[in-house]
């Protein structure tokens, strides 16, 4: 008999999942495989979500939480809609995406705050204090003729700021993502990651497999939106600072500027997206998915950045100083808690997922099940 | 023997149109010289029924002979006085509706019919039914929850019951269990199991007598009239009673045979039985250490579905164990319970009872087979499974394991031990050495069914209920569960067929149904199932019997006992009426008032065989009366058409085909003999059992005396066609015809 | 103790009600009636038999129910105490248990009893009908036999399906059986006891939005392909293709389909497991060289029904795979069906061509008809707590022939109860 499997279940570990949104985990699964094969992203070979939905309700947390697979889900709910016992698989693979997050966060203290909706306070406390703290003390040049967000946030400084987070975060990405690889070796599901990385990057910026779900195809589209949005923002943020940092560019930027205007494209996008997908969630009211404290925290701050973002450029040219600074002041809190937050949050999804699929592709089994080839014409 | 024949011919339905029943009606005045003959194109209507009934009443006619439709249809218009014989002529179905209209071989055809019918009618009797003054209190043996409800059930219909118990209580396995089944709704949670109202009821009630500690001494008799002595320690009591209900339940499988599962290795491994014991007592614990177990794991089809054990599935263990999953969440909410089945199986509204059950945190559920039990750490037990939902082979750690073990019945076969009976007589004194090797064999083949007697019938065939398979006296037929081959006694609850306990209690509802039943119809001189109201029976001439022992061996229903010299001793009531014993009979001394060695012959000699040189051969049909004769009446429905060479006779059962009608047939130059039975071997459908299967067997012996006589053996032949293959039939008349044809004329012809 | 010959319990007791004349109906009614007991039957179709009449085979003998059947309309014909209504069904119940009043609407029939059934009025009609009896796969004219050994051999009209002011089928009639001016009626009874074995109807399969059922045309229902089997179904026994009328080269059984399903029947109905198994012998006993896939969730043949299932599983060319089919759609082209499911043993996702599926849909009782006092469950299945109302057989419980009629014999027994009291209340 091949290698046996010794089965401990972990009975806290089934709690948690049910915690993390998983309150049908336990509704009489019939291992009737509906809900596998509902699903066109599941590969052929070892497909998901049944495994998982086994491992959680028998409490086996490394088998669980150390399984790409749980990745590969793009939480749209086809299998949740078909499930016979109403087990709601899709919602047990985003509650162990959760707990994974989590589980494997470096530093770990920070992976259970950003959970907890008792952490909110604390978390938004330090942007805030940080900003508050720039406001009154930075030290600032002459300001400028007409009202500027510099004359209360000089721009060395946030720069400052915000590469020293970049920096961080990118650290603790590196040192989460290790941990999580070490558990997908040691659940021996870890293949050549580099070999997959691009078709991985094209799945990712095409959505493709996105664009697979039968269910929640709108989600489909806010996510799109959302997605592109922001790496656009992140992109022209980036060059602009660069930018700035080198002297060759001052903020504001005139109206006319390509960067100015892309990125209040990007802006626009990315508001139109949070808000379909916002739009969807209400919509949804949970039949397909579950929302959690997790979701909104991480939806809501992105909507927050652009929405603020939009606000405070609007207010700036119509120099309306009373709220102008508050808002922009939200603003940047809302970026920080984005940014420094990103391991331990929602968004972390973005680099797990990437890794997963870069994985899947590696070990050869081909991630978009020949079901899925039939799924157009189904 | 009938004088006074009427004979009504109908020419609606097309009959007229395919015979000429004017000349039909001139042949019958001619040749069968009856006191009225009327043609009528509508006899089953008013005017043509109120013709015969005249003819009836007037006494004109003591006989009427109605040439119309099939005997299957209009069954209650044709119906008059039982006391006045009515006999039906096919020219319907079975002449006009698949015959070549106007051919002079379609008359001759009709006119064989109508001959063939007026000598039966005229050999028929009338109809007396035997009446004789019978109990209608019912025994029924087992005070399980079986034995109880049908207990309970009968006297609440006004009929006194006997109830024996073996055991000191009643209640029987019921009667110890902590809960039963959710078989109410929602059908998710155990219901308490209150057979102490019942037991209270039963033990109340002025029509039940209750025998504890009690068996069956003897049982003799038949229904209506079985006289039965009860022996309790020592004192022996004897009643008469009407029927008889088999309750006497189940036992668990064997469980010392698992040892591959680690029973009897290690204490900490138990029956689902010996848990349920536990827990009706107490609390749950390991019986290596009395504690109670934080783990348990059961293993599902332990025993069963197996080829090494029982072959069956006892359709209860998957609901026991879900009851006992719940006892034992009741104990401990923190125990870890795994359950390890192959299928699954809580059919109908008790898939409710699963989901509730696989709802619960700590309930593992995996498909798979249980490769081992060992030692594991510390003092646990270490069970491997191959194939588990997690997509690998496991293995559980578990404080207690519990092996859901099978129902083995309560019963004995009754059959056999008569075989071994037969067998350790011919052990000693047999003729030759080989004989006496050969019934040793068979002792030893059968020696567990040593002293194995429930019901200590004095049946010539055996002292218990023939069982069916797997050791269950259970029905063989679909849409006759009750039937059993021995009339008048019923099986009921867990003896009969694995079942729970709510399905034991309709079972008995059921059983005590058809006992009452059968009392009642034995009470006016009727048969039962499968010829229920038949008041016809068997008449033995007993001064010509040759003690051959061929009827008392061969009745389905053990209904013929013997004397010492072995002459048979018929039980009327225990007969169904299927004239197999008449069959058997080579001396022919068996007969029932309308259907005879005798009265078939004449039919059969009524037939007109033309001479050699007109080329028109003649072949005898017949055919089992349900369903071969349905089938030929169907074909003619559709307008199926077959040679007009063949005459078809009804015949009960092909097992009650007497080998003389062969000879007489062959002898008056028919050219070819069919026999249309049912399907035989394992499946069997013959409701007389074996029917078909003896037609068989004494066909296979006449074959050699055909071939004494110069005839091919081809000339006789058995098929088997059943209710629904009307559309083959046309076409097997037609080859065997064809076959008679290429084979050529009938020696016989002429002599 | 001496032997008792107690009188005859019942005699000058109101008669028991029966409803519905299948097969556990039919049982009721036989099994009191041949105890001695008066009994009305009424089945609301023009014919008895009801489902098992429409049955190919039984399992697991692979016999023909019309046996059995031929046995109990036997039965029926010959006991002066059973009275037959068709087309008839209970409008209302009033009264206690021994004493019940029940309103019993009769549709008209439009042939009367002298019908001989020789069939010159089908031949004269003008007008066809969908044939209900084979689930519509088949037509009938206006006036037919509701199949060819139908109990009473009598004839019927759809009048619905009659053209305007047509009188063919009178005019064919020799007997003046045919009377079109027959009016539906109503008639009051006095009862003991009610018996409703109402059975079933498969649950309605164009529910199930993943499996085509309704849009491809390859996609059948158990009980379709029952009909299809038998000898006097729509294609006289020959298995074929809807979509072509060819030989289906591979066949796949989805079990479970809205079954075990909170969507649709969160039950199990119990006889669709060893249902399909039969089937499986009748595709193969009819073309050899066929695919043969079982796609199933438990195999729940229990009790001696094991035996029937390792009959199968020996015979080797049936392929049994614990998977549920999830999707199902065509090729276009072909009209060849994809189906697929996991195959949760081997953890592989399956996707088979099949060119016919096969869904085992469960039952549904057929107990929302009946008059106000009978006890239901969640699922209208009849509960048998009350003292003078009955189910008997699947109107009771989801089961095979055998168990329903074991049921219904038992529900006899309930039934002769409230007659012997209400003989004693005189």
């Amino acid at each position: 008999m091949p290698s046996v499997l010794q089965v401990e279940p972990n009975p806290s570990f089934t709690r948690n999942v049910i915690a993390a949104g998983a309150g049908d985990l336990k509704k009489c699964c019939l291992e009737c495989g509906v809900c596998t094969a509902a699903c066109d992203l599941a590969p052929e070979e070892a497909p998901f979500p049944r495994q998982q939905m086994i491992y959680a309700q028998w409490g086996l947390e490394e088998k669980a939480l150390g399984d790409p697979a749980i990745w590969l889900c793009h939480g749209c709910g086809d299998c949740t809609a078909q499930c016979p016992k109403g087990a709601r698989p899709g919602d047990v693979m985003a509650a162990l995406r959760r707990e994974a997050i989590k589980a494997y966060a470096f530093p770990r203290f920070m992976g259970e705050l950003v959970a907890k909706p008792q952490g909110l306070l604390a978390l938004l406390a330090l942007p805030a204090l940080i900003f508050a703290a720039i406001a009154l003390w930075a030290p600032r040049g002459n300001p400028a003729p007409q009202l500027e967000f510099a004359n209360m946030f000089p721009i060395p400084t946030l720069e400052a700021l915000f590469f020293t987070v970049s920096g961080l975060v990118v650290v603790m990405f590196i040192l989460s993502l290790r941990r999580m690889l070490a558990a997908w070796s040691r659940g021996g599901k870890r293949s050549g990651i580099l070999p997959g990385l691009l078709p991985a990057f094209r799945a990712v910026v095409t959505h493709e497999r996105f664009a697979q779900c039968r269910q929640g195809r709108r989600r489909y589209l806010g996510h799109f939106l959302t997605f592109w949005g922001f790496t656009g923002l992140a992109l022209m943020g980036t060059t602009v600072g660069v930018g700035t940092m080198l002297g060759v560019m001052r903020t504001p930027l005139p109206l006319g500027s390509p960067f100015k205007l892309s990125a209040n494209v990007c802006a626009v996008v990315i508001l139109a997206g949070a808000v379909i997908l916002l739009a969807d969630r209400f919509r949804d009211a949970g039949k397909l998915q579950h929302s959690t404290y997790f979701d909104w925290f991480f939806v809501l701050t992105l909507a927050g950045v652009a929405f603020t973002g939009v606000l405070s450029e609007l207010l700036r040219l119509g120099q309306i100083a009373q709220v102008m600074y508050g808002v922009y002041f939200v603003h940047l809190v809302l970026i920080f808690a984005l940014f420094l937050y990103a391991p331990y949050s929602k968004f972390a999804h973005l680099l797990y997922r990437t890794v997963a699929m870069a994985c899947s592709n590696g070990s050869g089994k081909s991630a978009t099940s020949q079901g899925s080839t039939f799924a157009e014409r189904g | 023997m009938v004088s006074q024949l009427g004979v009504y011919i109908c020419s609606g339905c097309g009959i007229g149109d395919a015979v000429d029943t004017a000349k039909l009606a001139a042949f019958a005045e001619r040749e069968l010289k009856p006191a009225s003959c009327h043609v009528h194109p509508f006899l089953c209507g008013r005017e043509g029924v109120g013709l015969i009934k005249g003819d009836l009443a007037s006494g004109a006619v003591e006989a009427a002979v109605i040439a119309a439709c099939t005997a299957r249809v209009k069954t209650r218009e044709f119906d008059f006085d039982h006391k006045a014989v009515s006999e039906r002529v096919n020219l319907r179905e079975q002449v006009a509706w698949c015959q070549k209209p106007g051919d002079e071989e379609t008359q001759a055809m009709a006119e064989d019919y109508l001959r063939m019918g007026c000598v039966k009618a005229r050999k028929t009797e009338p109809m007396e039914p035997l009446v004789e003054e019978i109990s209608r209190k019912v025994l029924v043996v087992g005070g399980g929850i079986s034995g109880l409800t049908a207990a309970l059930a009968g006297a609440e219909a006004g009929y006194e019951v006997v109830l024996v118990e073996k055991q000191a209580r009643l209640g029987g396995f019921m009667g110890t269990v902590k809960k039963s089944l959710p078989h109410r709704p929602p059908y998710t949670e155990p219901v308490a199991a209150s057979l102490a109202d019942i037991i209270l009821a039963v033990s109340k009630h002025p029509r039940i007598e209750v025998f504890t500690s009690a068996l069956i001494g003897k049982l003799e008799g038949q229904p209506g009239m079985f006289d039965v002595s009860i022996v309790m320690d020592g004192r022996e009591a004897t009643t008469r009673v009407g029927a008889v209900i088999l309750a006497t339940g189940w036992k668990p499988y064997n469980a010392s045979r698992l040892t591959r599962l680690g029973y009897g290795v290690s204490p900490d491994v138990i029956t689902g039985v010996e848990l349920e014991r536990m827990a009706a007592a107490g609390p749950i614990v390991r019986p290596s250490n009395g504690q109670g177990p934080k783990s348990v794991l059961f293993v599902q089809c332990a025993g069963s579905r197996d080829k090494e054990h029982l072959a069956y599935c006892s359709s209860v263990c998957c609901l026991a164990t879900l009851k006992h999953v719940s006892y034992i969440r009741e104990q401990n909410p923190d125990t870890k319970v795994y359950v390890v089945y192959k299928d699954m199986r809580t059919p109908g509204l008790y898939e409710q009872f699963t989901d509730a059950a696989q709802a619960h945190p700590l309930n593992f559920f995996t498909f798979g087979e249980v490769a081992g039990v060992e030692k594991g750490n510390g003092d646990r037990l270490a069970v491997t499974v191959r194939g588990s939902v997690l997509g690998e082979p496991i293995r559980v750690e578990a404080d207690l394991v519990v092996l859901a073990t099978g129902m083995v019945p309560n019963a004995a076969d009754g059959e056999a031990i008569r075989a071994l009976k037969d067998a350790e007589v011919k052990s000693v004194n047999a003729e030759s050495e080989n004989q006496r090797a050969e019934a040793a064999r068979t002792v030893e083949t059968l020696k567990e069914h040593r002293g194995t007697q429930i019901l200590n019938l004095t049946y010539r065939q055996g002292p218990d209920l023939p069982v069916l398979s797997q050791g269950f006296p259970d029905s063989h037929f679909v849409c006759f569960p009750y039937e059993t081959r021995r009339t008048g006694i019923y099986a009921a609850g867990a003896v009969r067929a694995p079942m729970d306990s709510a399905q034991a209690e309709q079972d008995a509802w059921g059983a005590m149904m058809k006992a009452i039943q059968s009392v009642e119809m034995a009470a006016h001189g009727q048969a039962v199932h499968p010829r229920a109201g038949d008041l016809s029976y068997p008449i033995f001439q007993l001064q010509r019997c040759t003690q051959c022992k061929r009827c008392t061996e061969e009745c389905p229903f053990g209904s013929l006992d013997e004397d010492e010299k072995g002459t048979p001793k018929l039980n009327v009531n225990r007969c169904r009426r299927c004239g197999i014993c008449m069959g058997a009979c080579p001396e022919r001394i068996v007969s029932f008032k309308n259907y005879s060695v005798d009265l078939v012959a004449s039919m059969i000699k009524a037939i007109e065989v033309p001479e050699e040189d007109e080329e028109k051969p003649r072949v005898l049909v017949l055919a089992c009366e349900n369903d071969a004769y349905p089938a030929l009446d169907a074909a003619g429905q559709r307008r199926l058409q077959y040679d007009a060479s063949v005459r078809i006779i009804p015949v009960r059962c092909l097992g009650s085909v007497n080998i003389v009608w062969i000879a007489d047939a062959l002898s008056r130059g028919i050219d070819g003999i069919l026999l249309l039975g049912c399907k035989m071997g394992e499946d069997y459908q013959c409701h007389f059992v074996k029917g078909s299967e003896l037609a068989k067997k004494r066909l296979e012996n006449v074959s050699e005396t055909l071939q004494r006589l110069q005839l091919e053996p081809e000339r006789l032949q058995l098929a088997e066609v059943s209710i629904n293959e009307w559309g083959s039939a046309p076409a097997l008349l037609n080859s065997f015809v064809e076959k008679m044809r290429e084979i050529g004329p009938n020696p016989y012809k002429g002599f | 103790m001496a032997a008792t010959t107690a009188p005859f319990p019942f005699r000058g007791s109101k008669p028991v009600l029966v409803i519905g004349g299948g097969i556990a109906g039919m049982t009721t009614t036989l099994e009191l009636a041949e105890a001695g007991c008066e009994v009305l039957l009424v089945e609301k179709a023009p014919y008895l038999g009801g489902r098992v009449a429409r049955t190919s085979l039984y399992f697991p003998k692979l016999c023909p129910p019309d046996c059995g059947l031929e046995i109990n309309f036997k039965r029926l014909k010959t006991n002066p105490r059973v009275q037959i209504l068709n087309l008839a069904e209970v409008e209302s119940l009033s009264g206690e248990p021994g004493n019940y009043e029940a309103t019993i609407k009769i549709r008209p029939r439009y042939v009367t009893d002298v019908c001989t059934a020789c069939g010159e009025c089908a031949k004269a009609c003008p007008a066809g009908r969908p044939d209900d009896f084979n689930d519509g796969l088949s037509t009938t004219k206006a006036v037919y036999l509701p199949y060819p050994m139908a109990f009473p051999a009598q004839y019927v009209i759809d009048r619905s399906a009659c053209r305007e002011g047509c009188r063919a089928c009178a005019d064919a009639c020799q007997y003046g059986a045919i009377d079109l001016a027959q009016q539906e009626n109503r008639q009051t009874v006095r009862v003991s006891a009610v018996v409703a074995a109402t059975g079933w109807a498969p649950y309605d399969a164009t529910k199930l939005e993943t499996m085509g059922f309704g849009r491809f045309p390859n996609v059948v229902t158990n009980v379709m392909l029952e009909r299809m089997a038998a000898a006097n179904g729509p294609t006289g026994g020959r298995i074929l293709r809807p979509s072509d009328g060819l030989a289906p080269k591979s066949v796949a059984f989805a079990q479970c389909a809205g079954s075990r399903d909170e969507h649709h029947l969160p039950y199990c109905s119990a006889v669709c497991c060893p249902a399909s198994l039969k089937h499986t012998t009748y595709i193969l006993s009819r073309y050899p060289e066929a695919e043969v896939t079982v796609f199933y969730t438990d195999v729940r043949a229990v009790g001696r029904l094991e035996s029937f299932f390792s009959r199968v599983v020996a015979d080797g060319r049936t392929q049994l795979i614990k998977a549920r089919i999830s999707k199902v759609e065509e090729d276009p082209v072909t009209k060849d069906l994809l189906v697929s499911g996991e195959d949760v043993v081997n953890r592989r996702k399956i996707l088979r061509k099949v060119s016919l599926l096969v869904l085992a849909v469960g039952m549904v009782p057929q107990t929302s008809g009946l008059p106000a006092g009978f006890v239901k469950d969640q699922f209208g299945f009849i509960q048998n707590d009350s003292t003078g109302l009955f189910g008997a057989g699947c109107a009771r419980w989801p089961a095979e022939v055998s168990s329903s009629v074991r049921d219904a014999t038992g529900a006899a027994l309930r039934a002769l109860q409230c007659a012997v009291r209400s003989a004693q209340d005189g």
